[in-house]
């Protein structure tokens, strides 16, 4: 009888103390990332570069093109420097650097859209020893770096605040969207969106920068600095990473990609890569079904240096991972996909700075 | 007292759960931030302190027992002094 009493006090003091713990962690859970609540940004607003300052920043990634020549007439040889002078940095625009990729109509199929101005193509592939993930590349050439922006939840800058990647690019007029960095799980963190400073305070995250001039740079979390990225004309800041691709454009081993052994194994992966000024690439992975693995992140970091990228920078994956192109969601997301806090879209401007 | 005991030990082993949770979770998932934000150090005071008074308490009750368990052994063998 005893101890039937004592077995009956215990059972009843195991049960009470799971309720306690599962209330208390799922009032931590609304009070850590569910709850959607507005933040104050910082709003301070990055300077938008000048074509002269566009031209530097160009010629800082060795993008030199030579200046194109005049028809001028034939000089006397005895005036002829003996110096070759030297090429002058020349931004030529994207709409001529990538004219092949246009199309005068536009053309709109399942394997991309192209158009006056903007170009996306499509393909989906297998990738891996054993082929076993299935990965659709986005490659993207642009004419103006407005088609490349990013739509915040609710379009607001905040924590708590979720909405599916669909609703998000149709909100945003995207013909393509991958998941962004999922800011809103995290108190820091760089934030800048569409060349607004939304959060100053870094954290133990690799930082992505997309600036103005349309190159792409990245970083480890000690050498970057906010002010530089302003003064060079951020556009785009992410922190979230690792980064996946070294200054050389190489891939990063496992064991130097700065995150944890959990998030390094195979999984779901959303990332962006970056070939040149105007030019990038949204890659998606699918993982965890039977029809694909995931990719751990050694393979995805391998995978960017093969398709040619000088940087990428992985996005948040998981059940997050999703790519949408032109009104669906093409991949298949595990579980259906979550929604998140923020996306990367591509769209058309028609010339015009939204 | 009893209950102020019962409940600060129920507390102590759901902040310690807690804390074991977020461990685990912190490794599967760190950009979720669930050890370096706020709410969990403020839990992580608490879990602290409250261990700090069950310490106190458990070594209070020991010596108390000790004294108690003196005087009953004293009392229950009076004849020994005689």
């Amino acid at each position: 009888m005893r101890r039937k009493r004592i077995l009956y006090e215990s059972i009843r003091t195991a049960v009470a103390t799971l309720l306690l713990l599962g209330v208390s962690l799922l009032t931590f859970a609304w009070f850590h990332h569910a709850r959607p609540k507005q933040r104050v940004s910082a709003g301070l607003v990055t300077v938008t570069p000048t074509p002269a300052a566009v031209a530097q920043a160009l010629d800082r990634e060795a993008v030199v093109t030579p200046a194109p020549t005049e028809e001028t007439p034939a000089a006397d040889p005895s005036d002829t420097p003996l110096s070759t002078p030297t090429p002058t940095p020349v931004f030529i625009p994207w709409v001529q650097k990538y004219a092949e990729q246009f199309t005068a109509d536009i053309v709109s199929d399942e394997q991309g859209y192209s158009s006056p101005d903007l170009s996306i193509r499509i393909t989906k592939s297998q990738y891996g020893k054993t082929k076993s993930a299935m990965y659709y590349m986005a490659d993207i050439y642009l004419t103006d770096i407005h088609q490349f922006a990013t739509v915040l939840a609710k379009d607001k800058y905040g924590s708590g605040l979720r909405e599916s990647v669909k609703s998000m690019a149709q909100r945003g007029n995207a013909l393509l969207a991958i998941t962004g960095d999922t800011y809103g799980n995290q108190d820091a963190g760089i934030v800048i969106r569409n060349g607004i400073v939304h959060r100053q305070e870094k954290s133990a995250f690799d930082v992505c920068v997309l600036y103005y001039d349309g190159t792409m740079r990245t970083f480890a979390p000690d050498d970057f600095s906010l002010e530089q990225a302003i003064a060079d004309g951020a556009y785009q800041a992410w922190c979230f990473g690792p980064m996946l691709l070294d200054e050389r454009g190489w891939p990063i081993p496992d064991e130097e990609l700065n995150t944890s052994k959990n998030i390094r194994r195979a999984n779901p992966r959303a990332g962006i890569g970056y070939y040149e000024p105007g030019h990038y690439c949204f890659v998606v992975v699918d993982g965890r079904t039977s029809d694909s693995s995931g990719m751990s992140l050694e393979e995805f970091s391998s995978l960017f240096a093969e398709l040619g990228c000088k940087a990428a920078y992985n996005m948040d994956g998981g059940r997050s991972a999703e790519m949408y192109y032109n009104g669906d969601v093409l991949n298949d997301p595990y579980k259906g996909g979550r929604s998140v806090s923020d996306c990367l879209i591509i769209r058309e401007t028609f010339g015009k700075e939204p | 007292m009893r209950l102020f005991v019962k409940t600060l030990q129920a507390v102590l082993i759901v902040l310690s759960l807690m804390m074991m949770i977020f461990l685990v979770l912190d490794g599967f998932n760190p950009t979720m931030n669930f050890l370096r934000n706020s709410i969990t150090k403020g839990l992580l005071w608490a879990f602290a302190l409250l261990s700090l008074g069950n310490g106190l308490l458990v070594m209070a009750s020991v010596i108390h027992g000790r004294f108690r368990t003196g005087k009953k052994k004293h009392r229950s063998h009076p004849h020994d002094e005689e």
